[in-house]
């Protein structure tokens, strides 16, 4: 029986260990097999794995932000919410914390006063057979702000999904300028700029979302020290206007008094500088808000609506008769009426004033003065050829979308002669802005521009800059000069049409216009107030640093008010705050001088571009010196945080090959900065200041160069100076013989 | 009775293990917390002998001439120091042991940097004596042994000056004065004249002279920018500092007219 018993044991062993080494050779087998070629199924299995470890999380890029001149935000990217309701109970796991909207009708009652939305349409939506919903647009574009209160009523069920928003902080505020964005696309998911700068910029102001590739496992956390990749978010370009945030917002509350008191058809007006062409605000009524796109006209009517100017026109008469040398204020004319073949020209009060000086006709805007002006002593043709100088034939091309141009209407001569008043040629009030910026200039015209730079936000590269560009050079200096110089008296003379834009301490030259508005039955329309009215005025008029244009259409007037007042209103409270928000100084102070009594301590320039830095001495009244033409300031002297006195040297070496600046004149301590900066030996003859240098001004310059240096006494430096050029004509003549 | 005893038993053979048990977690946790205790004691003493308690670092800050080399080693600190006996009043007033160093306050942040911050004493001018340059410090000391062949461009330089009370007396005006006049004078001539032995002729950096008086310098110079921004900067000329205060151009000086215009 044992015997037995133990023979079967034996033959059992050995089956199983059979059957086992099979299995075992198999897997063997099957293993090294899979190893060996990572094929299994017909499926590389590396692939496979990968498939089933890769995730992808996008990292969401901002679209770019625009920007005023001082970097105020004027067009941003802000976090939004939607506003979900979860309808399913299933989703509810703990009854004493419900995750479904248990009561729709309480729900529905205390959510829709603060959605804007009816009880009812909001029950009805919460009522829906689905596990999930969304209560249109009233639940998207929902504030932060909002988002509390609504999270403060603790309605179960109730939850948001986070978004951004195009947002504009300022509300109604440059517009047409600015423009606006909109979600579109299939999911609604992409912002398009849909009008001004963010419909044109787009392609700068668009962003790429980013995203992270990494393996993780199946809940999507990261596997711990697997590598991932990350492909980084591109954010779009931030745009700097050369708007400034604060005259464009003094800009737009007087339009928005004069809007409220006049209920004018239209309201135009633009602020610039003159001596660049920036665009420092810019406006019209009537306006939206791009947050809620309330738009009622899709022109901007500053740069694309040509009219008939009216008066303003007369600026761009007198300063082709001026240029001409045609022009003599003091000679006098019969006005009232003149009559040019069948047709008869009338100043704009019909009887005129007797006989006047041309001076006098210009202050009271006397048609009949500039229609003798063109016809009688400068010509239609040379009158014309100033029309193209300052560009009223073509577009100024200024960087915003949809600019119009007007048109000179110059076939029968009245209508050469109306033109010289501004009827019947029209042109756009942009136009305007850049052929009055010649007179304001010094005579050269400056092209009108918005934008200032654009910048990328990763890498902090300027992507795109804009520079002043003079655009033509229509009259002289003198012209201009003498152009601003009887502007003058049209606002301080007592004659003078421009009187109610006097601006207290400052000295304001302009024109004011009437225009008629064409009737659509033909014809010009009547009445007392359908008109356009306006005015081009810059000041300070010693040196304009700003030139404004203000146009006010058909405004409601109370009989004892002139058309000046809606416009006088928007320009004098815009140009005053305006100049003294600019620190320019009023002219009736004498510009006083208050100098400091502390010297001026040096702020680090190391790291800086040199045209910052240079920009930065110079308006500290320091005289700086640059070593080198590398762009960046890699070292100066004195050191930061010294002190200094105003017109002190300051040196600044920058990368790249050194050059020796001319030293003539300096002092020795002077010298001695430069000897520091640029690592040389000196050796130096004298005391006082340079006459002469042993490295000659604008050579490269080497570390360790001996650079012999001969002073001389102030009081006879002026003679050694003299001495030596001498010296050098003998030695450059000596050859020649 | 039987299954009494048998109850019995069982509860006896329950509480001996439990007992047992209680008294080996005992000995554990006092095994444990001497075991720990003895690896702490041995860390703190390998912690002390090892360079991990010695200073590391020594950064020195606020110094322009003195060099960080210089007062490190003035200082006596080495890479061998430990960081816990370094006493700061000791190696503070080893370093103002230094002329040109007037104040040090030493920093200790854990686990081993020094810093050391230095405030030096100003460089009111230097002294060229036969093509040397000493510098002179705002107590009026002269450094005779840092000599240079050139002169930095951080103080004006004295030029004809014989060593003595004059130098001490024009130091001691130099450093009453704000730190941005110090910066616009580029030289002092010692130019001593028969009715004023302490009259200074002065070249400033902006093309001007200056005459005056060792006495009231620091008090006449203080008023310096008002009278430059009043001058025309292309007529050059001498700034009288001495008793009342006048410029007068060159070129008048030479035509010999003693137009004086008055600046103030």
């Amino acid at each position: 029986m044992a015997h037995k018993k133990h023979k079967n044991t034996h033959k059992g062993a050995a089956l199983l260990f059979c059957l086992f080494s099979l299995l075992f050779f198999v897997l063997v087998f099957r293993f090294v097999e899979l190893q060996a070629t990572g094929v299994a199924d017909g499926q590389v299995l590396a692939v496979k794995a990968e498939e089933m470890h890769k995730k992808k999380r996008t990292i969401e890029a901002k679209r770019g932000t625009i920007l005023d001149r001082h970097g105020e935000v004027l067009a941003e990217d802000t976090p939004s919410y939607t506003l979900i309701a979860v309808l399913d109970p299933k989703m509810t796991t703990d009854p004493s914390n419900p995750k479904h909207v248990v009561d729709p009708e309480m729900t529905a009652r205390k959510l829709a006063p603060l959605l804007h939305m009816d009880v009812s349409e909001a029950e009805h939506i919460l009522k829906k057979k689905a596990k999930q919903v969304e209560f249109g647009v009233y639940g998207r574009d929902i504030s932060y702000e909002l988002k509390k209160k609504i999270e403060a009523l603790k309605l179960p069920g109730i939850g948001f999904i986070r978004d951004t928003k195009r947002f504009y902080p300022n509300g109604t505020f440059a517009s047409y300028v600015i423009g606006y964005a909109q979600k579109k696309g299939e999911n609604g998911d992409k912002t398009v700029g849909m009008m001004g700068l963010e419909k044109s910029l787009n392609r700068y102001l668009r962003e790429k979302d980013g995203y992270v590739l990494f393996e993780g496992d199946k809940e999507g956390f990261r596997l711990p020290e697997t590598k991932e990749r990350i492909v980084p978010p591109d954010n779009g370009d931030e745009v700097y206007l050369t708007i400034d945030q604060k005259i464009q917002t003094f800009l737009e509350d007087a339009m928005n008094q004069a809007e409220k008191k006049y209920q004018p058809k239209k309201i135009i007006a633009i602020v610039a500088n003159p001596k660049t062409g920036e665009i420092l605000a810019m406006g019209t009524r009537p306006s939206f808000d791009p947050n809620q796109r309330n738009i009622t006209n899709y022109l901007n009517d500053a740069i694309s609506y040509p009219y008939e100017p009216g008066s303003t026109m007369k600026i761009f008469t007198l300063a082709a008769a001026i240029n001409e040398g045609v022009y003599n204020g003091n000679e006098l004319y019969r006005s009232g009426s003149y009559r040019v073949g069948p047709n008869e020209i009338r100043d704009h009060n019909k009887v005129g004033w007797g006989v006047i000086s041309f001076n006098e006709g210009v202050q009271r805007s006397s048609n009949v003065a500039f229609a003798k002006l063109v016809h009688e002593k400068l010509g239609e043709d040379r009158f014309l050829q100033y029309l193209y100088r300052f560009h009223f034939q073509e577009k100024t091309g200024i960087d915003l979308p949809g600019e119009a141009v007007g048109n000179i209407v110059y076939r029968y001569p009245i209508e050469k002669l109306t033109t010289a008043f501004g009827q019947g040629t029209s042109v756009t009030p942009i136009q305007q802005i850049q052929a009055a910026t010649a007179i304001a200039n010094g005579g050269k015209m400056m092209k009108p521009y918005v934008v200032d730079r654009i910048v990328d936000p990763d890498t902090k590269k300027v992507v795109f800059k804009n520079e002043p560009e003079a655009v033509g050079e229509p009259i002289t200096k003198e012209t201009a000069q003498k152009v601003l110089d009887i502007l003058e008296t049209v606002v301080t003379s007592e004659k003078g049409t421009g009187r109610p834009y006097q601006i207290e301490g400052y000295r304001v030259a302009g024109k004011t216009g009437t225009a008629q508005i064409p009737s659509p039955k033909g014809g010009y329309l009547t009445g007392y107030e359908n008109y356009i009215f306006s005015f081009l005025g810059m000041a300070p008029k010693e040196n304009p640093q700003l030139i404004m244009y203000v146009a006010v259409q058909q405004p409601k007037l109370s009989y004892t008010e002139t058309g000046a007042a809606p416009v006088s209103m928007i320009f004098n409270s815009v140009m005053k705050n305006s100049l003294q928000y600019l620190n320019i100084h009023p002219s009736s102070d004498k510009t006083e001088q208050t100098f400091s009594k502390k010297g001026v301590e040096l702020p680090s320039y190391a790291g800086q571009t040199v045209e910052a830095a240079l920009q930065d001495l110079k308006s500290k009244g320091l005289q700086p010196i640059v070593l080198g033409e590398g762009k960046q300031v890699e070292a100066q002297l004195p050191l930061a945080g010294g002190e200094v006195i105003a017109s002190e040297r300051i040196i600044l070496k920058t990368s790249g090959t050194a050059t020796m600046p001319d030293l003539r004149g300096w002092s020795l301590r002077d010298v001695m900065k430069v000897v520091e900066l640029l690592h040389i030996k000196p050796s130096i003859k004298g005391s006082g200041y340079v006459v002469t240098q042993s490295i000659r001004p604008k050579t490269t310059v080497k570390e360790n160069d001996y650079l012999i240096v001969e002073l001389a006494a102030p009081s006879k430096w002026k003679e050694r100076i003299e001495k030596e050029k001498g010296k050098k004509v003998k030695k450059r003549e000596q050859p020649v013989d | 009775m039987i299954e009494l005893e048998k109850r019995k038993v069982v509860v006896l053979e329950e509480r001996v293990p439990k007992l047992k048990e209680r008294r080996r977690q005992k000995v554990n946790r006092r095994l444990t917390a001497y075991i720990s205790f003895f690896f702490m004691l041995i860390l703190l003493i390998i912690y002390f002998q090892s360079p991990l308690s010695n200073v590391r670092h020594i950064e020195v800050k606020g110094n322009q001439h003195v060099s960080d080399r210089k007062v490190i080693e003035l200082s006596g600190l080495t890479g061998r120091t430990s960081f816990w006996r370094v006493k700061a009043e000791k190696v503070e007033r080893a370093i103002e042991h230094h002329p040109e160093v007037k104040m040090v306050t030493l920093k200790k942040i854990f686990p081993n940097t020094i810093v050391l911050y230095v405030k030096e004493r100003r460089r009111v001018a230097y002294i060229k004596h036969k093509q040397a340059f000493f510098p002179i410090l705002e107590n009026g000391q002269i450094l005779t042994k840092h000599t240079s062949e050139t002169a930095l461009s951080d103080a004006p330089i004295l030029v004809d000056w014989k060593e003595g009370e004059d130098i001490q007396e024009m130091a001691g005006q130099l450093a009453k004065l704000p730190p941005y006049i110090l910066n616009s004078i580029s030289e002092i001539h010692y130019t001593p004249r028969s009715q004023d032995k302490y009259h200074i002729t002065v070249y400033m950096n902006d093309g001007f002279e200056v005459s005056a008086n060792v006495q009231n310098f620091a008090e006449k110079m203080l008023l310096y920018p008002s009278i430059v921004k009043q001058l025309n900067p292309n007529v050059k000329g001498v700034i009288h500092l001495e008793v009342s205060n006048y410029f007068k151009a060159y070129d008048e000086e030479k035509k010999g007219d003693g137009d004086e215009k008055d600046s103030r």
